[in-house]
């Protein structure tokens, strides 16, 4: 655990400094939980509504924040969990439309003011979403943000070695893809 | 012909090397100020209820007496059978006596008694 967390975890504990410590918390660690919840979801809004109920979670779950784990790995788990319920309930929302979710959201992006991506960028986004949710995840924590492995694996709760070969094949998957077109 | 060439040179970019890995979107202007703002307002103006720190506690309560309501039923269960298995015996024992032995010590049980 770094000092930042120790200090912030101390200021939780205390009750008078517990909202002051969770709005530091919110302020060190709102953007990387946003660009890792924009990557999956691609809309600007939806990413918004889902970082709210990530932190409203994060604040209703403070009491079970034992501090076995670093304040950003806890985080990101939640926000995992929110970014696939949110997929997976607007998929569900979108069953009787033609055009299958993947497709939509791409639609989507393109028309989306908030994407400034060249055409090799936009194919790239399109490669991305042509690989699973879980995959997904792992490509863009990887492609993106260099996560370490091991750091994905308290995160997402799967092996290193999985993540390894996951990742591996996502890559393959995404050059064939961009070769192809 | 510049057509193919052109095509043939986007081809040639399209691979993960040449694309990098530059997040191709952007956000509203001062967003993470303003997110952060709202979400301080947001969290005083729902502090953690006096009733969710307090849930704990009513569970334990809930469960005391429930303990507490089940003991209680169990010992008058118990009392009830006791006090029946005492008149059953007495009627047993007096069905096998005769009359006048029940006489007897329906007389001795009287005279046991103090006048008054």
């Amino acid at each position: 655990m770094n000092s930042t967390d120790a200090e912030l975890i101390a200021m939780l504990a205390e009750p008078r400094q517990k909202a002051a410590a969770f709005s530091s918390i919110v302020r060190l660690y709102q953007e990387r939980i946003y660009w890792h919840i924009r990557k999956m979801v691609l809309s600007h809004e939806d990413s918004n509504d889902v970082m709210q109920n990530t932190f409203m979670k994060a604040w209703n779950g403070i009491e079970n924040f034992r501090g076995d784990s670093l304040i950003s790995t806890w985080l990101y788990r939640i926000a995992t969990n929110e970014t696939l319920t949110f997929l997976t309930s607007k998929r569900m929302k979108n069953l009787q439309l033609m055009d299958d979710e993947e497709s939509l959201m791409f639609q989507n992006l393109k028309a989306d003011s908030f994407f400034d991506g060249n055409d090799a960028e936009q194919k790239l986004q399109e490669a991305i979403l042509t690989l699973p949710e879980k995959q997904r995840l792992v490509f863009n924590m990887k492609y993106f943000e260099d996560i370490t492995y091991e750091e994905m694996e308290k995160i997402l709760g799967t092996s290193v070695g999985a993540l390894k070969a996951s990742y591996h094949f996502a890559v393959k998957k995404v050059e064939r893809f961009l070769e192809s077109e | 012909m510049f057509l193919s060439v052109k095509i043939n040179v986007m081809k040639e970019n399209m691979n993960l090397n040449n694309i990098g890995n530059r997040k191709p979107f952007s956000v509203p202007t001062n967003y993470f100020e303003d997110f952060a703002s709202q979400f301080d307002t947001q969290i005083a103006i729902r502090p953690i209820s006096p009733l969710k720190l307090l849930r704990p506690w009513m569970y334990m309560a809930a469960m005391f007496l429930g303990v507490l309501f089940l003991s209680r039923m169990v010992y008058t269960v118990y009392t009830d059978n006791k006090m029946a298995d005492a008149e059953n015996y007495e009627l047993y024992v007096m069905t096998q006596v005769d009359d006048v032995e029940s006489l007897d010590y329906f007389d001795a049980e009287v005279s046991e008694k103090p006048l008054n």
